[in-house]
């Protein structure tokens, strides 16, 4: 309650931010997943030792500045969430050539990069450019989820999928966030710009998926949702667990709604293993449209 | 078995042979680690440095025998690597260090560290690295499961 002292019931603690949602997402799905980035002095123990539980790998550049805290604030008497976002730390130039060494010398092992997220406040978006142009360069399929003013730049260098973070934006390429034909318009959009697969949502719950083989609408079974907070970044999850597998467009979408579906049971959006996507399977709806 | 694997810390914080002294200093002040392996450019482990390394790379004339030499303040001795920070990892890192792999047995983890005095190895797989694994996950896994 607006002035007044509030007192929290009950507190979870988690690693959070688009890139780590993923990668513990695909290392309880049993894939082999690296996560690198900018890590602060408070929490950097806390969040690697968190990464380490799923199996994942880590190998952040330690930074001067603290790393932020976000807010999930539940409030179950008139049932609403809010979200509040800190800004983060500044990143010096050379604790970002740092990482642009270790990116690169990670590059050597991987075989897909999803590069998620917003940027530091005083990193330009020519960053994420040059860790797609470096990755294509190793021929590696590179996966970008960011907002707008970051993607349209990097839509240069063709990303292989491409969602853009609306969830504080009101349209995206000049069309409105709302309706379904916009959304079909949408996915369109970003398709036509360069990439193989465009992701987008208006909603957090129901997808539109534009390919070159077909555009495809993946809706969840019926449920009660109980977090939207994470259920983008289970859907970029799901698609790059079946691509990792060798598996087709259409099952790498039905794989993504079926991770999205399981973000969305619970409060804090964290799925524990693959049993939690793969009985979903076959309750996800995924269809292909045509407007 | 356990193996190295079900252990180790899957952290590669790691330097490269370029890299200055100066940056090793800092990795191990940000970290707060006693030693990371040094990789090439694909990751594979080309040698080890650790603090004793950056002490004697400070001092020349540190004798370790002589007792022991304690670093407090690594941010501070960062700072003050005037005559050898620019020079490179590789002039002072220990080359071809003692490696174990993912898959070994941790029983030959615990022969490594009483017989050679090792704190930290760095995991492998096809001589890539993948981790480390050391003293303190070794404590770990005896407290936690009271058996190797």
């Amino acid at each position: 309650m607006p002035g007044h002292l509030n007192r929290v019931r009950d507190l979870e603690r988690h690693p959070g931010g688009k890139g780590i949602n993923i990668a513990m997402m695909l290392g309880a799905m049993g894939v082999e997943t690296l996560a690198t980035g900018f890590l602060g002095k408070a929490p950097s123990r806390f969040i690697q030792e968190r990464l380490h539980k799923r199996n994942i790998t880590t190998n952040f550049v330690h930074i001067g500045g603290v790393t932020r805290h976000n807010y999930f604030i539940v409030d179950p008497i008139n049932d609403n969430r809010t979200l509040i976002d800190e800004e983060g730390p500044i990143i010096t130039s050379e604790e970002l050539d740092i990482f642009i060494e270790t990116y690169k010398r990670l590059l050597h092992r991987s075989e897909i990069v999803i590069i998620a997220g917003s940027l530091p406040r005083n990193v330009q978006f020519k960053f994420y450019c040059k860790l797609l142009s470096m990755a294509n360069e190793k021929g590696i399929m590179t996966i970008l989820n960011t907002v707008e003013d970051n993607m349209l730049e990097c839509m240069k260098f063709h990303p292989y999928l491409i969602m853009p973070d609306l969830r504080s934006a009101d349209g995206i390429l000049g069309i409105p966030v709302e309706g379904a034909e916009n959304l079909y318009r949408a996915a369109c959009s970003i398709l036509k710009k360069g990439t193989n697969i465009a992701v987008v949502t208006f909603d957090g719950i129901n997808f539109l998926i534009s390919t070159p083989q077909g555009c495809f609408e993946a809706s969840p079974p019926e449920i009660e949702i109980q977090s939207r907070l994470k259920t983008g970044d289970g859907m970029i999850a799901g698609i790059v667990y079946e691509l990792s597998r060798g598996g087709s467009v259409r099952d790498a979408i039905k794989t993504g709604m079926a991770c999205a579906t399981a973000t969305a049971l619970n409060l804090n959006g964290n799925i524990y293993s693959l049993e939690d996507i793969s009985k979903h399977l076959d309750n996800v709806s995924v269809k292909e449209v045509i407007y | 078995m356990k193996l190295v694997k079900d252990i180790m810390t899957r952290d590669i914080t790691s330097v490269t042979p370029d890299n200055t002294m100066r940056h090793f200093a800092r990795v191990l002040a940000n970290h707060r680690f006693h030693g990371v392996p040094v990789v090439d450019i694909e990751g594979k482990v080309v040698g080890f440095i650790s603090d004793k390394d950056l002490v004697k790379s400070e001092f020349p004339h540190y004798d370790r025998g002589n007792g022991y030499f304690l670093i407090r303040d690594f941010a501070g001795m960062a700072k003050r690597l005037s005559s050898v920070g620019n020079q490179k990892v590789e002039d002072f890192m220990t080359i071809n260090p003692v490696c174990v792999t993912e898959n070994d047995p941790i029983i030959d983890v615990v022969k490594i560290i009483l017989e050679q005095g090792f704190k930290v190895l760095p995991v492998t797989r096809d001589g890539i690295l993948v981790g480390v694994v050391g003293r303190a996950e070794v404590c770990n896994e005896l407290l936690d499961s009271g058996t190797l």
